[in-house]
């Protein structure tokens, strides 16, 4: 790209003013998609969904079409799904084992699952075969967590997860024996609105009220804190981790164990859930315990397109610059009764999904916003808070929920990686 | 068998619920469900067993009656105003379960108007099964399983009552 047409980010992303344009226009988007996807790290699948050798999951790295598959030794590899012959896709199911090799329907040649080459038809006519092999992605894996980059020589893994990881340990030690699967399926839900706004929305604790309004009038939730209470009530709070990370820390406004489960002083534990926790007590000693008991996993957002969702696990594929898909899945637990699992499915299908009781409504909120930019560029004011935000005991940003240091967190990391 | 009597009533049943629900007729809608009606609409199409896998949406009463109940709020922005929708019921069979109950099934093609937002015109199209239950002489809906052809793919919202 020329300098004189290079896109000024400066001017389009300012501390906590953020230009519309910036959600529409297709250039950009172009340039995210090379930038933070291609060149940067991004979430693209959870180990346990490929438990066996030659399994696989079809996923995107930007809008590339990848591979994530176990080979023989038991590692992750993220391999192009696309035939280095002609481009043709290798895997057309969401999912499956591919017994050993992969084997385009094209013109039959065979890449092993480590992406290389094993045999061509006819390979006496065929050209530079040396050179053939699927390309692999860098991979970083924590706790299962699978994410893939592009570039070769990326920033180190661990040093763009930061405190992305602890947010990750807090989610997995959910479970007594601190692991999670995701096999319960993905649901999709399409969202015509660009991908940003919707890491804005999940992380944005200020809406509550009025989006989710119908929810709050129809059954009592642990939400209703947010909703009832005045702003000097409100004990929950939004924090940012750095990296773009962000979190909106709901367990401050918990009274009661395990609400995040949906139990209360109205409505007791279940025996399921009353063995669940003592499973945790016994897994990790009291204090320890107690503390996972009431807060739950977390709500936020590891930059760019994983979202912990509580009990679920969100991630965004970007589509189009207006079109997004989010997928989502409930987060089972290993080492818990089959019951507490069930819990956490019917919790997902309540909380995330087209005919959820919350995601339906911030869903067509955005759509609104989406179609509200194409009348021409606005700002948009992020600033809320500002200022009256302020490093807690572990250094790191925390404010009142309703503040947008989360979505300032996601922006400011959005700058750094786009001007770079 | 089901005796043509029984089948023209089943028919009136299946159009009168295709009427309220295309209609945002909420309360004539959950007026036709028993106590312990059930409301699914699966994602996978292998394996859907509700215990394992997720569902697009798996309501027992109780979340049916928080479903209505939000729809009739006025602010469920995703059905603000409620989508104008006409679906189109096809393929009928009936299978006599037991003395009070009958397996229904059927074809439908919906054509949805996302008036909230995008204006999209959507049309979901799929299979339905439901089990009617005789209640008191009268015929109720005990159970409705609705299998999208598409449900493993990107939807969009699905606020509505499908």
């Amino acid at each position: 790209m020329s300098v004189q047409n290079a896109i000024d980010y400066s001017t389009i992303v300012k501390d906590g003013i953020i230009n519309s344009r910036v959600y529409k226009d297709e250039k950009i988007f172009e340039d995210e998609i090379r930038k933070i996807f291609h060149n940067g790290w991004s979430f693209v699948a959870h180990d346990s969904e490929i438990p066996n050798p030659g399994d696989y999951v079809r996923r995107s790295i930007g809008r590339e079409p990848y591979l994530v598959i176990r080979n023989r030794d038991g590692e992750v590899n993220v391999i192009s799904n696309k035939c280095t012959h002609r481009g043709t896709l290798l895997c057309q199911e969401e999912r499956g084992n591919v017994r050993g090799a992969i084997t385009c329907w094209y013109h039959g040649w065979v890449f092993g699952l480590n992406g290389d080459l094993k045999s061509v038809p006819y390979g006496a006519g065929s050209k530079d075969l040396d050179h053939k092999c699927l390309p692999k992605a860098t991979v970083g894996v924590y706790k299962g967590f699978v994410f893939a980059t592009l570039n070769p020589n990326p920033v180190d893994f661990m040093d763009y997860l930061g405190e992305g990881a602890s947010l990750i340990d807090r989610a997995v030690e959910s479970s007594p024996v601190g692991k999670i699967r995701l096999n319960a399926g993905w649901a999709k839900f399409l969202y015509k609105t660009n991908w940003k706004l919707q890491c804005e929305n999940n992380i944005d604790g200020y809406h509550v009220n009025y989006v989710h309004a119908s929810l709050a009038r129809s059954i009592e939730s642990r939400y209703n804190e947010a909703v009832l209470a005045g702003e000097d009530e409100l004990k929950t709070t939004a924090v940012d981790w750095g990296n773009g990370h962000s979190e909106l820390f709901l367990a401050a406004g918990f009274s009661s164990d395990l609400e995040w489960l949906g139990y209360s002083d109205k409505k007791p534990m279940k025996p399921f859930a009353k063995a669940y926790c003592d499973q945790l007590r016994e897994a990790y000693g009291d204090n320890r315990a107690s503390r996972i008991i009431h807060d739950g996993p977390p709500h936020a957002l590891i930059f760019p397109n994983l979202f912990l969702a509580e009990t679920n696990i969100v991630y965004y594929e970007v589509d189009q610059v207006g079109v997004t898909v989010q997928r989502h899945t409930p987060m089972l637990l290993e080492g818990v009764s089959d019951e507490m699992n069930t819990r956490i499915i019917r919790l997902c299908e309540a909380a995330l999904g087209p005919s959820s009781f919350f995601l339906p409504d911030d869903g067509v909120i955005t759509e609104r916003q989406d179609l509200a930019f194409d009348g021409g560029p606005m700002e948009i004011d992020l600033r809320r808070g500002m200022g009256r935000e302020d490093r807690n005991g572990m250094g790191v940003m925390e404010s009142h929920v309703t503040d947008e240091v989360t979505n300032r967190a996601f922006w400011s990391r959005y700058k750094e990686v786009m001007v770079a | 068998m089901v005796s043509d009597e029984e089948y023209r009533s089943i028919c009136n049943l299946l159009y009168k619920e295709a009427r309220f629900a295309d209609n945002a007729q909420y309360d004539d809608w959950e007026s036709l469900l028993t106590d312990d009606m059930e409301y699914w609409v699966p994602i996978n199409r292998e394996d859907p067993n509700p215990a394992t896998q997720l569902s697009l949406l798996y309501d027992n009463r109780s979340r049916v009656s928080t479903r209505i109940r939000m729809l009739k709020t006025g602010v469920r922005h995703a059905q603000v105003p409620p989508s104008p929708m006409t679906r189109l019921i096809s393929n009928i069979e009936v299978e006599s379960l037991n003395e009070s109950e009958y397996k229904v099934c059927s074809a439908f093609m919906l054509g949805e108007l996302q008036i909230q937002s995008t204006k999209d015109l959507h049309w979901w199209i799929g299979r339905t099964e439901h089990i009617f239950r005789r209640v008191d002489e009268t015929l109720r809906i005990a159970r409705k399983r609705v299998d999208l052809i598409n449900s493993q793919e990107a939807v969009p919202s699905l606020a509505f009552l499908i």
